[in-house]
C-alpha cells in the first residue's frame, strides 16, 4: 500500500541472527548461530527471484551439514531469505537434454546422500517455509524433524506436471509422514496445498504469521511444538493388503485422467508405492531408477519443453513481443478471446484446433 | 461543567460529538446530547474517524472557530463498548426475511423448517468493529505485527503497562483527576469515584502468567498490556477571542496546530508518529521540544513501537524524510499519569480524554507545549500541538 509499510516490509521475515561479518565460504547458503547455540540456515540464491535446489546448492549444502556435524548446535532452523518463498524445486534446467539414465541415477544418488545426510543430523531441524515449497524445496523440508509453515506457504509436488514423480525421497517420505492416501493424492494430482491445510494434514506441524517464526521455531528445537506423528490410518494403509487395495482403485481413477501411454509418471509412482511402500530404503533405490527413466523419456522431455515454451513467453510480457504474427492453438472461450484480442491489437492471427 | 460556565447552556453555536458505535436508537448522539443537557435550538452533528473520533470533534469546532464560522462550541467525544450489539448471522437474516415473506402457510411452514440451530450464534458487533476489514487483522494483532517489526518484548511490553498503571494509581491518589473525572452514582446509589480498571498491584512477574489475548501461543499482546473495552465520555469547551471576552472566561491553553495522517492499516498504531512529526516539521520543532506528551495507550507493545520508530534511522530517514534518527521522549515526558491501559479506550472519547488530559497535566507540571495523539483502527493518526495559556 502506502510508502510506511514498503519501508518496514523487508523486516518482517524473520532471518534469525544477521550473518556478522564477513560472507561465509558458501554462495547460496548463509549460517549463523544465535545466543541460544541454535544454527540459522538461510538460502539465498544470488542473482536469483527464487531459491531452486541446482546442484550447486546441494553440494554447498553436504559442505554446511559437515560443519555443523564437528560441532553440533542446540537445533538447526532451516528457511529461504528470499520474500518470494522457500525452494520453488529443483532446478529443471540442469535436467535438460540428459539422455543417459545411469549418468541421472549417479547425480540423483548423491544429492539423496545430501538430503539422507540432513535427515540423520542428530540436533532438531526445523524447516521454515514461506511462499512456494515445491518439489525438491518440499522434499528437503520433510527431511528435517519439524516443518513450521507461514500462513502464505504453498506446499506440493507438481513434478507430474513434467512427467516425472518426486525424485529426492519425496515418494518415500511424505506416505510415511501423512495419511498415505493424501500423499498419494498430493504427487498423483500435482495440486498445492495451502497452509491451513497443511496443518490438518500433518504435513506441517504449526501455522504461524511471520512474526511468531522465530517463536515457533525455538519451541520445536525445544521440544515444545505437538507435532503428530504416524497413527493407526497410516499403519493401516501402509500395510501390503491396504497399499494393493488402493493401488488399485488409484489406477483405475489415473488411467481416466492420464492413460498410462501418454503419461506414464503416475502409474509408476503407484507402482512405487504398491510395490516398496513397507521398505523405505528399497523404495528409495527404486525412485531413483524410475525417476531417472521418466527424465529420459519422451513425455517428461516434451513436458519440460512446453514447460521452457511458457516460461519464454511469460518472460516476454513486460511487452518487448516484437512478432506480427500470432497463431493460437485451441479455439475454444480463451482462445477464441485471445485471438480476438490479438486481432484487435493489430497482429495477423491464425487459429487452430483439433475439431474445426 | 457546563454548570460551572458563566453562560447559559444555549450559548453554544455548536456541538460535536465524536462516536464510534452509534445506536440503533440514538442515530445522532450529538443532538440527544445537547437535548438532554437542555441547550436547546443547537446545532449539533457526530463525526465518526474510529479511535480518533474525539479528537475529530475538537479538531472540527477548532477550525470553525478559526473560520470565524462560530464562537462558542462543546466537543465532546462518547462511547458505550458495553451496548455493543450482537449481530444475527446473514443466514438468520435471510431466514428471517424469508419467514415473514412467507404468504400462506404452506411457505410458512416451509421457511420455518429451513431454520438452523447456528442461526441463534450471534456474532459480537465488538470483534467485528475492532477487526480491520482490509488486512483482516484485529487491533491486537497489529501490536503484534509492531512488537516484531520493532523488536519489542513481552517484558518490555509488560512493564510498560506495569508502570502505567502504577502512575494512574499515583496521579488517583494524589487528586490529580479531580475535576477531569467525574463521579458516577448507580442506580442504587453507590458512588464510582475513580475508574476501577486501575491495578496498582500489578507486576511484571504477575503479567507474564497472562496468556497472549489475540495470538496464542506466542502472542506477545495480552490482556494486561493492552487498553481495557470500556464506557466514558468526554467534553471540552472551544471558545473564540471573542467569546473569551463576552462571557469573561478563563482559557487553560490553544490549540495550535492539528494534523491527520494514514498509513496501511496493518500497523495502523504507528500513526501518532506520522502526524505529531509532521506537526513538528512545520514548527521547527523537535520532540525535545515537546515538554508533555499524551499518545493513546491502545496497546503497550504499540506505544512502544511509536518510540521506537523515533529512534529508528532508517524509519525517520525512509518514512519521514529526516536526516537522522528524530530521538527519543523520556519517560518522564510520557503519559505521565498512566492512559488507556488503566482508565479505559473507549474508542470514541479518547481522543477528547487525552487533550483534556494533556491540558490539565500541563498546567499542574507548568510546561508550555504538548502534543496529544493517538493511533486510529484503519490505518491513521491524529495529532494536536497545545500551547499552555
Amino acid at each position: 500500500m502506502g510508502n510506511v509499510w514498503d519501508v518496514l516490509k523487508p523486516r518482517d521475515l524473520e532471518l534469525g541472527p544477521p550473518a556478522a561479518g564477513a560472507p561465509g565460504p558458501w554462495r547460496n547458503w548463509h549460517l549463523a548461530r544465535d545466543e541460544q547455540g541454535i544454527a540459522w540456515l538461510l538460502l539465498d540464491k544470488p542473482g536469483a527471484r527464487v531459491n531452486t535446489l541446482s546442484e550447486e546448492v546441494v553440494a554447498e549444502l553436504n559442505d554446511v551439514l559437515e560443519q555443523l556435524e564437528r560441532e553440533l548446535p542446540q537445533g538447526v532452523v532451516m528457511r529461504s531469505a528470499k520474500p518470494s518463498g522457500f525452494i520453488a524445486g529443483a532446478d529443471i534446467g540442469e535436467f535438460r537434454g540428459m539422455a543417459d539414465a545411469a549418468a541421472v541415477e549417479a547425480r540423483l544418488k548423491e544429492a539423496h546422500a545430501v538430503v539422507d545426510r540432513l535427515d540423520r543430523l542428530k540436533a532438531p531441524t526445523v524447516a521454515v517455509v514461506h511462499g512456494y515449497c515445491l518439489g525438491g524445496g518440499l522434499e528437503v523440508a520433510l527431511a528435517c524433524d519439524y516443518r513450521i509453515a507461514v500462513d502464505d506457504a504453498r506446499l506440493g509436488f507438481p513434478e507430474v506436471m513434467l512427467g516425472l514423480h518426486p525424485g529426492l525421497g519425496g515418494t518415500v517420505r511424505l506416505p510415511r509422514l501423512i495419511n498415505p492416501l493424501e500423499a498419494m493424492t498430493m504427487m498423483l494430482t500435482g495440486r498445492n496445498v495451502y497452509a491451513a491445510r497443511a496443518k490438518p494434514l500433518g504435513l506441517v506441524d504449526a501455522v504461524v504469521p511471520e512474526r511468531h517464526v522465530k517463536a515457533a521455531a525455538y519451541a520445536a528445537v525445544e521440544g515444545k511444538l505437538k507435532a503428530r506423528r504416524g497413527g493407526l490410518l497410516i499403519t493401516l494403509v501402509n500395510t501390503d493388503a491396504g497399499r494393493k487395495l488402493a493401488a488399485k482403485r488409484m489406477r483405475a481413477q489415473t488411467a481416466t485422467k492420464a492413460p498410462i501411454a501418454h503419461y506414464p509418471a503416475p502409474h509408476a509412482l503407484i507402482d512405487l508405492w504398491e510395490t516398496h511402500g513397507r521398505d523405505p530404503k528399497a523404495m528409495q533405490q527404486a525412485e531413483i531408477a524410475s525417476f531417472a527413466q521418466l527424465l529420459v523419456g519422451d513425455t517428461s522431455r516434451n513436458l519440460v519443453r512446453v514447460f521452457f515454451l511458457r516460461e519464454k513467453l511469460k518472460g516476454m510480457a513486460d511487452g518487448k513481443f516484437a512478432g506480427r504474427r500470432v497463431h493460437v492453438i485451441g479455439a475454444g472461450a480463451m482462445g477464441g478471446d485471445i485471438a480476438a484480442w490479438c486481432a484487435w491489437q493489430g497482429f495477423t492471427v491464425t487459429l487452430g484446433d483439433v475439431k474445426p | 461543567m457546563l454548570l460551572r460556565q458563566p453562560f447559559a447552556p444555549d450559548a453554544f453555536d455548536e456541538v460535536i460529538l465524536g462516536c464510534v458505535n452509534v445506536m440503533a436508537d440514538e442515530a445522532n448522539p450529538a443532538r440527544i446530547a445537547a437535548l438532554r443537557l437542555g441547550m436547546g435550538e443547537v446545532t449539533a452533528f457526530t463525526v465518526q474517524i474510529n479511535c480518533g473520533s474525539g479528537m475529530q470533534s475538537i479538531d472540527t469546532a477548532y477550525q470553525y472557530i478559526r473560520e470565524g464560522r462560530s464562537n462558542l462550541i462543546l466537543a465532546g467525544g462518547t462511547e458505550a463498548l458495553s451496548h455493543a450489539p450482537l449481530i444475527f448471522r446473514k443466514g438468520a437474516v435471510d431466514w428471517y426475511a424469508r419467514l415473514f415473506g412467507a404468504r400462506n402457510l404452506w411457505s410458512r411452514f416451509v421457511a420455518l423448517v429451513g431454520f438452523r440451530p447456528s442461526f441463534l450464534k450471534p456474532v459480537i458487533g465488538l470483534e467485528r468493529g475492532l477487526t480491520d476489514p482490509i488486512v483482516e487483522l484485529n487491533m491486537g494483532q497489529t501490536a503484534e505485527l509492531l512488537a516484531h517489526l520493532f523488536n519489542i518484548s513481552r517484558r518490555d511490553a509488560d512493564q510498560y503497562a506495569v508502570d502505567s498503571q502504577r502512575r494512574l494509581a499515583h496521579a488517583q491518589k494524589e487528586g490529580w483527576f479531580h475535576g477531569e473525572i467525574e463521579p458516577l452514582f448507580s442506580r442504587d446509589g453507590k458512588v464510582y469515584d475513580h475508574d476501577d480498571g486501575v491495578r496498582p498491584e500489578s507486576t511484571v512477574e504477575k503479567l507474564a502468567e497472562l496468556k497472549p489475548a489475540f495470538e496464542r501461543p506466542w502472542g506477545k499482546v495480552t490482556a494486561g498490556n493492552s487498553s481495557q473495552i470500556t464506557d466514558g465520555a468526554s467534553w471540552v469547551i472551544l471558545a473564540s477571542e471573542q467569546a473569551v471576552k463576552q462571557h469573561g472566561l478563563d482559557p487553560r491553553a490553544v490549540i495550535v496546530d492539528s494534523e491527520w495522517s494514514a498509513l496501511d492499516p496493518s500497523i495502523m498504531g504507528l500513526g501518532p508518529v506520522l502526524c505529531s512529526t509532521a506537526i513538528l516539521q512545520r514548527h521547527r520543532l523537535t520532540l525535545d521540544d515537546i515538554g508533555l506528551w499524551e499518545l493513546n495507550e491502545a496497546f503497550a507493545a504499540q506505544v512502544l513501537a511509536c518510540l521506537a520508530a523515533w529512534q529508528d534511522q532508517i524509519f525517520c530517514r525512509d518514512v519521514l524524510g529526516l536526516a537522522e534518527a528524530a530521538g527519543s521522549i523520556p519517560r518522564d515526558r510520557l503519559n505521565v499519569d498512566g492512559g488507556a491501559i488503566g482508565l479505559g479506550h473507549p474508542v470514541g472519547a479518547s481522543g477528547n480524554r487525552i487533550v483534556l488530559h494533556l491540558v490539565n497535566a500541563m498546567k499542574r507540571l507548568g510546561v508550555k507545549q504538548g502534543i496529544a495523539t493517538e493511533c486510529i483502527g484503519g490505518g491513521q493518526g491524529g495529532a494536536m500541538l497545545i500551547e499552555a495559556v
